[in-house]
């Protein structure tokens, strides 16, 4: 019954700490991708109902990748993963469709509360 | 996001239904406590309304409704009685739910982010998202571009329309809590009136464009007359073919435009049930009130002038009309009163009437009153008739005196002049002991008339239809002088007569053996206007009188006649 979770970041080790919190609760992990050219092409082929977006990553960055993903399905659902301090790009990618944002290190009920906010859009 | 918008929309507008079904509702439960229809029909509209609520998460409407639904359902069970409490508690329920439906869709709130709030902007941002896509953002405070670079004070302020949106951001985790941002002006008291009068709002369309769609048919009515005059003086019988099948399709067009315009009177009257409720309440009285004929239509703009006129004759009737419950019993009455409000289609007007069956005017102190404020000579004659038409008269009404002796009289010149406005006349019939009935005539529609031609000399004039009682032609033998005055006997009953050629400054003609006159009756009063001749009736475009020097009330505006010159109208009421 989980939502199916695209999980997006360049270290192995956010994205095992992220796909953890969500397995947890119930939530399948579809897929990974590490980077933003990644991301889009995993979100055609899997079409997800939430995708968590890091934003600095090599390639194409978590903007880039929001923007590309709004133009393929403009209801998608992506949360941004942010360090603190880049809060500039974080307003951007909300400006451009991302539906809300966790700031690393999180707690786990920060990502959950968010994940759930957002799948009830 | 567009079909959450439509979700929305439906919502409210079938909401709205359901709770002015509400009030009908509770209005038969509080009546007959043992009404399992309405306890049943109630409790199922709240819960309707709980569900539709609940899709749309809108939690505050949800939690009000579920709690009043579970209340009758208590009740149904014959767990509950109906008590006092309780309805009231269904009634401040259902003005809660209307407020969260329909005021609070707009709304002002601020918003505090708590102090650790990571990347603030972003939160804040996140937040507008919300209202963007699910209302509609009106204003931010500081402005959103400074907002986006993070430039607040861990609170900012958001003005917004949408329903269950304020909730939303206040459940969400940054968010320390919300404020709502009052407006500056606010009058309670009025404020409380104002929500009975609830104002028609199903029209698609601008009335403005309503207003101009009519005044366009009503050139080509003046046109069409124009033409039909210049075919008889001609003798165009080809023309004349012609314009026959022409007139039938401006006729049919006239009547559609004026159809557009028309909705129910129950879409202001169905307020009014609670109001007299609310009112006889707060005012210890106990009433039955009754309505008829709410489902006639009429031109939406007249409607909306008819409100606050009946407002205030239903104050008047339970304020002033029906005796406490005490008083009626020792009077022999029934102890509850009963105030009925009538709607009837007359062939071009409505009659709307409001009567009680409470203790009436005192005529005898109308006219002392009358005599000391310097209305009338001190050994003046009277008619009932004549008395009444004082309590028209502006101040007339605001002396706490009268209010308190003749049982009657607030704002009575304030309904006086917004019938005048209208076109339309105000009637007043009472009897010491027995009740009070007013009646309005009002016109179906505002531009377009029926109105009777009449002539002083070579000038034509129109007399507007809902001033005509009938029209008679009397020989001159039947005018007599009672007391100084000029009276007309009319089977078996004595009108005055006024001439208004003499009014207007017109000779009278000696020589007229059989004199054509008008019976008209408003205010109370029924008396004869005498003219040079009668024309007939016909449909004219009331244009408004251009602003002139000096009192000329008694012209109602001025219309544009079938030789193509002004014609003024008459309103009658003021000729006297």
């Amino acid at each position: 019954m989980g939502a199916r979770v695209l999980i997006v970041d360049d270290a192995v080790f956010m994205r095992r700490m992220l796909a953890d919190i969500l397995r947890k609760e119930g939530y399948e992990i579809v897929g990974e991708a590490e980077n933003g050219a990644q991301a889009v092409e995993k979100y055609k082929e899997l079409k997800p109902d939430l995708v968590t977006m890091d934003i600095i990553m090599p390639d194409m960055s978590g903007i880039d990748a929001v923007k590309e993903i709004m133009k393929i399905d403009p209801n998608a659902k992506i949360i941004m993963v942010s360090a603190m301090g880049h809060q500039t790009l974080v307003v951007e990618a909300i400006q451009a469709g991302a539906k809300d944002y966790v700031v690393k290190p999180f707690q786990p009920s920060r990502v959950l509360e968010a994940v759930q906010r957002v799948l009830k859009l | 996001m567009e079909r959450t918008r439509e979700y929305e929309e439906l919502f409210r507008s079938e909401a709205r239904e359901y709770l002015s079904q509400l009030n009908t509702l509770v209005l038969r439960i509080e009546k007959n406590p043992k009404d399992r229809d309405a306890i049943n029909e109630a409790f199922r509209a709240f819960h309707t309304i709980k569900g539709m609520a609940a899709s749309l998460g809108y939690t505050t409407i949800v939690e009000i409704s579920h709690e009043l639904e579970d209340e009758l359902d208590a009740v149904r069970q014959g767990k509950k009685k109906v008590t006092e409490e309780l309805i009231e508690k269904l009634f401040s329920g259902i003005d809660k739910l209307e407020g969260l439906i329909e005021k609070k869709e707009e709304r002002k709130i601020r918003i505090y982010l708590s102090k650790d709030t990571p990347l603030p902007a972003a939160r804040a941002v996140v937040i507008l998202n919300i209202i963007k896509s699910k209302g509609e953002l009106l204003g931010t405070d500081p402005p959103e571009e400074e907002i986006v670079k993070g430039n607040f004070q861990n609170s900012f302020v958001v003005h917004f329309r949408g329903a269950g949106i304020a909730e939303e951001i206040a459940s969400m985790e940054d968010v320390e809590g919300i404020e709502e941002v009052l407006e500056e002006k606010e009058e309670v008291e009025e404020e409380k009136e104002e929500t009975y009068i609830k104002k028609a709002k199903d029209v698609r369309v601008p009335i403005e464009r309503l207003d101009r769609l009519q005044n366009l048919v009503g050139e080509l009515v003046i046109g069409k007359e124009q033409i039909l005059r210049m075919v008889s003086r001609y003798n165009l019988p080809d023309l004349a073919e012609l314009m026959g099948g022409f007139s039938r399709i401006i006729q049919e067009l006239q009547d559609e435009v004026m159809k557009i315009r028309m909705v129910p009177l129950s879409m202001v009257f169905s307020r009014f049930p609670r109001y007299v409720r609310d009112l006889s309440k707060k005012l210890g009285k106990e009433v039955d009130f009754i309505m008829r004929g709410t489902e006639i239509e009429l031109d939406r703009s007249l409607l909306d002038a008819l409100s606050d006129p009946l407002i205030h004759l239903l104050r008047n009737a339970v304020d002033h009309g029906i005796e406490p419950p005490e008083e009626r019993i020792k009077k022999g009455k029934p102890r509850k009163g009963r105030i009925e409000l009538n709607a009837v289609r007359m062939k071009d007007s409505i009659m709307i009437e409001v009567s009680d069956d409470g203790k009436g005017i005192d005529v005898d102190k109308v006219l002392e009153r009358a005599k000391k404020m310097g209305l009338v000579e001190e050994e003046a004659e009277l008619t009932e008739g004549e008395i009444l038409k004082f309590l028209f008269t502006p101040g007339f009404s605001t002396s706490e005196e009268i209010t308190d002796i003749s049982g009657r009289g607030v704002g009575m010149d304030v309904v006086k002049e917004a019938m005048r406005m209208i076109g339309g006349s105000v009637d007043i019939k009472t009897e010491k002991g027995k009740g009070t009935r007013c009646s309005l005539k009002v016109p179906l529609t505002m531009a377009i008339i029926r109105a009777f031609l009449i002539k002083l000399e070579d000038d034509t004039f129109a007399v507007p239809m809902t001033y005509i009682d009938e029209t008679v032609e009397v020989g001159k033998e039947k005018i007599q002088h009672v007391h100084k005055k000029e009276v007309l006997v009319l089977r078996d009953e004595v009108i005055p007569v006024i001439w208004l050629g003499k009014r207007l400054g017109y000779k009278i003609k000696e020589n007229q053996h059989k004199l054509p006159v008008i019976i008209s009756s408003a205010e109370g009063l029924k008396y004869g206007v005498i003219v040079d001749e009668f024309i007939g009736a016909t449909d004219i475009v009331v244009k408004p009188l251009p602003p002139l020097l000096g009192d000329l009330d008694i012209f109602a505006g001025v219309t544009i006649l079938g030789d193509g010159r002004p014609g003024l109208i008459i309103d009658v009421p003021n000729l006297i």
